[in-house]
């Protein structure tokens, strides 16, 4: 490629990143801002948006409730979207297109058009406002994903190895648990890191499904933010980012993500 | 003695496509056999069943007297080699080979012993510690070697596992592995579409074709008498003609018209006069003179051509020889230092003994 030609590309690229982080940045920096209300850029540099989250108890609880309720949603998509994933990928059963259809439906109707349903299901049913409910929404709208990342994995995956362990002594589950399982792993824990930010910043089906005592912390900041504008909104959107932030760190250092996508050496 | 292995009546279809006709196959203790044959041929397919990858529709599998069909894999303790090797990525090379021994839940101790001892085998000491990405081909070969037979497998299965290599390692592992088959006396099953890895490794060669097993004995009986054309083309090279039975000699002895050309040659028969066969007559066995003048033309004189081209191979000269109606036989002649017998383009002369041109049923 030319001199000109990488300058273009370097130039585009960075615009793109630029673009696409400039508004984050904003808020993360308004967030160490010392005024009552949002000033861009901040005259002076301050923790008291963050010293003084005690004083906002409903943010408080929701952060935390955002979190299990993510963490809970991740584990229960993956556990939920990876057997499926494997049936999809490797059999050919009757109503294989129907069950891969119905799978997948959540990623292709409006959110709110599930948010809706699920809450009129909910009711159809008489249960009550709950964590569950919650949980359930959130699961169904991010099993598709665990199970799109899972079987893609699937599909590259050479059986051989899996038959190489059962001629080896292993049984199904052995072969799938000491060898199959861990080389998918990359696209296991896509899957759930996917289902877990997809959950902890989900506000279309968690409005239609919160309780008076369980609002997810984006419900918490969308009604905030309809009444006031305090910094607290920034400080609690930058720790949002950072447990996003320090979950892909982690991942990447569990697993490597840059190896598989990089083609790296071990 | 109870066989190694027998199979007897198996078969496969997947859908309309028959896999595998009725097959029965022995193979008995401490011996090296090969299922040979073209891609499609149901070689793999045999293989599977035997390993319980594929369930057969019909039929027994059994392992020293004990059936094994309806077993899982895991219950029949075979050790096979894949042709690409199937090693784990994520384990090293030492865990890979202790994979079986772990499964067999063998304590720690005795694991690293028998490790050891496969790798030695395979003389691939130094590198338990590797992955298998580190590893050149041939080493991952030994590998998976290794792996197939340190838990001391009742039977060895190896799915063609020579293809990946290039022809010089190739060479070198077919040795190898039948050092170690005969070292260890395991008996094994080797599936290949290289004619050549058969009749130099083999104790005995099952060829295939179409789903079937079409001839079973040891490469050099199959290269001699081959049943049929199909086995005659695909063991070693040969001049193969069809032509009809115009009379019987001597016992075994048959005149055949291939098309205007009169031969003469040997086979089991019986046949009448009008009977359509082939006659197979292999190029080394071919004799190339110049032509006596005024010679005749009976089936005892053979056939008349011309030199087409010759190829130097080192220890031989081949040559590609015109014998007029689109015909072109191979005649090879033992290059020992002297001048070629013929120049291009010079009329020869081809002879044969009548023993050495075989007449066999055209199919």
């Amino acid at each position: 490629m030319s001199v000109q030609g990488r300058l273009v590309l370097g130039t585009v690229n960075a615009l793109i990143y630029v673009f696409l982080l400039a508004p984050i940045l904003v808020v993360v920096i308004v967030s160490f801002g010392d005024a009552a209300f949002l000033q861009f850029p901040p005259r002076r540099l301050s923790l008291r948006w963050y010293t003084n989250l005690g004083e906002y108890p409903d943010f408080v609880a929701s952060f935390w409730l955002s979190l299990l309720l993510a963490a809970a949603t991740a584990a229960t998509a993956t556990a939920i979207g990876t057997p499926a994933a494997f049936a999809l990928a490797r059999h050919r059963f009757r109503g294989r297109a129907l069950l891969s259809a119905l799978v997948m439906s959540p990623l292709v109707l409006p959110g709110l058009v599930t948010g809706i349903a699920l809450l009129q299901f909910f009711s159809l049913f008489r249960t009550e406002p709950s964590f569950g409910r919650l949980l359930i929404g959130h699961v169904v709208v991010t099993v598709p994903y665990v199970v799109r990342s899972v079987g893609a994995v699937l599909v590259g995956f050479d059986r051989s190895l899996e038959e190489a362990a059962r001629g080896l002594g292993a049984n199904a589950w052995t072969a799938t648990r000491l060898i199959t399982l861990p080389l998918i792993k990359p696209g296991l824990l896509a899957g759930a890191i996917f289902a877990f930010i997809l959950s902890f910043d989900n506000v279309v089906v968690s409005i239609f499904l919160t309780t008076p005592r369980l609002v997810p912390l984006p419900i918490q900041i969308y009604n905030y933010v309809e009444s006031s504008a305090r910094p607290i909104i920034a400080s609690i959107s930058t720790l949002q980012i950072a447990v996003i932030v320090l979950l892909l760190a982690a991942a990447e250092r569990v697993v490597g993500f840059s190896r598989y996508v990089g083609g790296g050496e071990r | 003695m109870t066989p190694a292995l027998e199979l007897r009546g198996v078969r496969k279809r997947y859908g309309t496509v028959i896999a595998l006709h009725e097959t029965s196959l022995a193979v008995a203790e401490g011996r090296l056999v090969f299922l040979l044959g073209p891609s499609g041929c149901g070689k793999t397919t045999t293989l599977r069943i035997v390993a319980g990858f594929v369930e057969p529709d019909a039929g027994e599998v059994r392992i020293r007297g004990t059936r094994v069909d309806g077993l899982p894999p895991e219950r029949r303790g075979l050790g096979m080699v894949f042709q690409h090797y199937a090693l784990f990525p994520h384990l090293t090379v030492a865990e890979n080979v202790a994979f079986g021994l772990r499964m067999r839940r063998v304590s720690g101790a005795a694991v690293r012993a028998r490790v050891a001892r496969a790798l030695e085998l395979v003389q691939l000491q130094g590198f338990e510690a590797r992955y298998p990405r580190a590893l050149s081909g041939g080493q991952q070969q030994r590998v998976a070697l290794a792996r197939a037979i340190v838990i001391e497998p009742s039977l060895l299965l190896l799915d063609e596992p020579l293809s990946n290599l290039d022809l010089k390692l190739r060479t070198e592992m077919r040795s190898e592995i039948r050092a170690l088959q005969r070292t260890l006396g395991v008996p094994t099953v080797f599936v290949t579409h290289d004619q050549e890895e058969a009749l130099t490794m083999a104790d005995e060669v099952a060829v295939m074709a179409a789903g079937r097993i079409v001839q079973t004995g040891t490469p050099s009986a199959l290269y001699e008498q081959p049943a049929n054309r199909f086995v005659a083309q695909f063991i070693g090279e040969a001049n193969v003609e069809t032509g009809r039975v115009t009379a019987a000699g001597a016992p075994g002895a048959w005149q055949v018209d291939a098309g205007g050309l009169a031969i003469l040659g040997t086979g089991a028969g019986p046949w009448k006069p009008g009977d359509p066969v082939a006659v197979v007559i292999r190029p080394e066995r071919i004799r190339l003179t110049a032509p006596a003048p005024g010679a005749g033309v009976g089936p005892a004189d053979g056939v008349a051509g011309t030199v087409e081209e010759c190829i130097f191979r080192g220890q031989l000269r081949r040559y590609r020889v015109r014998l007029g109606q689109g015909r072109v036989w191979s005649v090879d002649e033992a290059a020992t230092g002297g001048s070629p017998a013929a120049a291009v383009g010079a009329t020869v002369r081809l002879t044969w003994r009548a023993e050495d041109c075989l007449v066999i049923p055209d199919a």
